[in-house]
């Protein structure tokens, strides 16, 4: 097998971030008639793993678990390893999560492989293969040339165009595995709901965010103005200020927060990490406030402005105070 | 449980405009100002500190691999609160794989009877995601992710942790010891060393090890190319002095029918 895909599942439900790796199946520069398999960790999956197979010539493996069979890494895993001994692909691919990450990097070290996570774009040039990824938060980006077989890479989400199913001539062969019981080292134990209920940034027309740029706790209330002289307008932050305590994490924006849309998203202080950035793609109009006119949030942004906060939106409120009293 | 080591990696604190020198490849010195710890490992740090004062007979060693530029991060590490800073000297310019590190840590932590390893979820300037999981692999640890919490349970030589995934889910798990844990960020509120702390952690001695002799393993990538991503022109920036600028959003906004008041009619 050249390519073999591994899918995220949570209690039997197939995650999104599959179509990020079928996009990937679809652009790997592989030789034509390769094998391309899939790993589909669940029970009652026999009537994806069909229409998968169907749909995009994979050979699916499906790993029915034993109860608990949760989204575990740890048991992934040792099930894993099994089938890439019995398969041996030269690349795995993964979609980027933190415990998809511990996958690879066991993966890699069973196997002697190259590891490379969080892969943006690949391309290949005189029969080698480069893998772009981003560093310092995407100020800047890196290829690089995996030196050994197996490559078990993470792809982040959206990095690959999306391909529409369509019927293919060889439809993939199917298997079914087992996720070993789980050993007493390592136990499920249950999935927990973190969620807060509110739903203000939900709703919201206008998501006025802080990011660390905002530099002090008392700097919130120039946000809080901002949203203040704006229609059904709410405050969000993005993680370190959520981590700081300065907004509660039901205000989080970004891949372990909410994912918005908004007419209007004005980032304020907000280095724009793809983990940032990844969840405003949907807003109409993106708007980005930050001294630093290298930040990456401008790469993403309709509009730009280059200032310090702290004197700027004192001077923006009171201009608009101005204009409104005449 | 006795002893925890806290993987502390020193990032940089990069200056605009961000140069690349292209023989290396790597930051230009003129991007480079100076080495700090990750903000990941902070709270990893924190996260021992707190297991340390819920059981006072706990060791913390932190451990840190690079040249010479990690040192001061270790002596912070010490002034927060660790026992003990192991400095494995490793003098590589640019770009580290991830295997390479962790494999001079295991090399360390293999004999240093650990009950527990805690790392950030990632490194700030690479954004890997990957020392803590291979380490706990070369190790033979149990390990977990993203850990947004946990409990220790000494009698049962057992950690049970939560880990964070996406859309506000939580997994919770059960963990024999040794093991290895990635923190993430808001698990705790990292605290800022006294000053007397960091007075005493100047004349505290660093143990340093040599990275010459470790097996660190062969390579596993090669880095083609490093630099800025290419512009986007999509972007528009406005222009004047801050007060034009505020005037152009006022007025983008108005257009836009966003403001609270209708601009000019009050």
């Amino acid at each position: 097998m050249e390519l073999l895909l591994i899918a995220e599942t949570i209690e039997d439900r197939l995650l999104p971030s599959h179509l990020d790796l079928l996009a990937l199946a679809g652009h790997f520069p592989l030789p034509a008639g390769s094998r391309k398999g899939l790993l589909l960790p669940g029970n009652n999956m026999a009537e994806t793993a069909k229409t998968l197979s169907e749909t995009h010539g994979l050979d699916i493996i499906v790993l029915e678990a034993e109860k608990p069979d949760l989204p575990n890494p740890y048991r992934l895993l040792e099930a894993a390893r099994e089938v890439v001994k019995k398969y041996a692909p030269r690349f795995i691919c993964l979609p980027h999560t933190m415990r998809a990450c511990q996958v690879a990097a066991g993966l890699a070290q069973a196997f002697d492989g190259a590891c490379i996570t969080a892969v943006e774009d690949i391309r290949m040039e005189n029969q080698q293969l480069f893998f772009r990824r981003a560093l310092f938060n995407g100020k800047l980006q890196m290829e690089i040339t995996p030196l050994k077989t197996p490559t078990v890479f993470t792809i982040l989400s959206g990095a690959f165009p999306f391909q529409k199913a369509r019927p293919v001539l060889n439809q993939g062969r199917m298997e079914q595995a087992i996720i070993p019981r789980p050993t007493a080292r390592f136990m499920p134990l249950a999935l927990v709901s973190t969620e807060e209920k509110d739903n203000v940034v939900e709703t919201a027309d206008v998501i006025v965010a802080a990011g660390r740029g905002v530099g002090k706790i008392e700097n919130m209330d120039l946000i809080r103005e901002l949203a203040g002289i704006m229609q059904n307008s709410a405050v969000a932050g993005s993680r370190p200020v959520c981590d700081l305590g300065w907004l509660p994490y039901s205000r989080q924006i970004g891949e372990t927060g909410k994912q918005v849309g908004p007419k209007l998203y004005l980032a304020c202080g907000i280095s724009g990490a793809r983990q940032h950035t990844m969840a405003i793609k949907n807003a109409q109009t993106i708007m980005a406030i930050n001294t630093d006119s290298q930040a990456v949030i401008f790469s993403v942004a309709d509009i730009g402005i280059v200032e310090d906060l702290t004197t700027f939106l004192p001077l923006l409120i009171e201009k608009y105070r101005q204009s409104t009293q005449g | 449980m006795k002893k925890i080591l806290v993987c502390i990696k020193a990032v940089p604190e990069i200056l605009s405009p961000l140069l690349v020198d292209t023989r290396i490849p790597w930051l230009a010195e003129t991007s480079l100002k100076e080495y700090r710890m990750n903000r990941f490992d902070e709270f990893a740090l924190e996260e021992a500190l707190c297991i340390r004062e819920a059981f006072p007979q706990v060791t913390v060693d932190a451990v840190s691999v690079g040249p010479e530029d990690v040192q001061p991060v270790l002596r912070r590490a010490m002034a927060v609160g660790a026992d003990n800073a192991v400095h494995i000297r490793h003098e590589t310019q640019g770009f580290c794989e991830a295997k390479q590190i962790a494999g001079l840590i295991a090399a360390y932590a293999a004999s240093g009877n650990y009950d527990l390893i805690l790392t950030g979820v990632m490194a700030e300037d690479d954004m890997q995601s990957l020392v803590g999981p291979f380490l706990a692999a070369m190790l033979d640890f149990t390990c977990a992710t993203s850990v947004v919490r946990q409990t220790i349970i000494p009698a049962e030589k057992r950690i049970q942790v939560e880990c964070e995934m996406e859309g506000g889910l939580s997994e919770k798990i059960s963990l024999a010891m040794p093991a290895l844990l990635t923190i993430q960020s808001g698990i705790n509120r990292p605290r800022y060393p006294s000053l007397s702390n960091m007075l005493r952690s100047r004349s505290k001695q660093l143990i340093c090890l040599d990275s010459t002799g470790m097996a660190a393993g062969q390579a596993e990538i090669a880095v083609h190319s490093l630099g800025p991503p290419p512009e986007s022109s999509r972007c528009v920036f406005l222009t004047g002095s801050a007060a034009e600028k505020a005037e152009k959003l006022l007025q983008i906004l108005n257009e836009k029918s966003l403001l609270q008041k209708s601009m000019g009619i009050g």
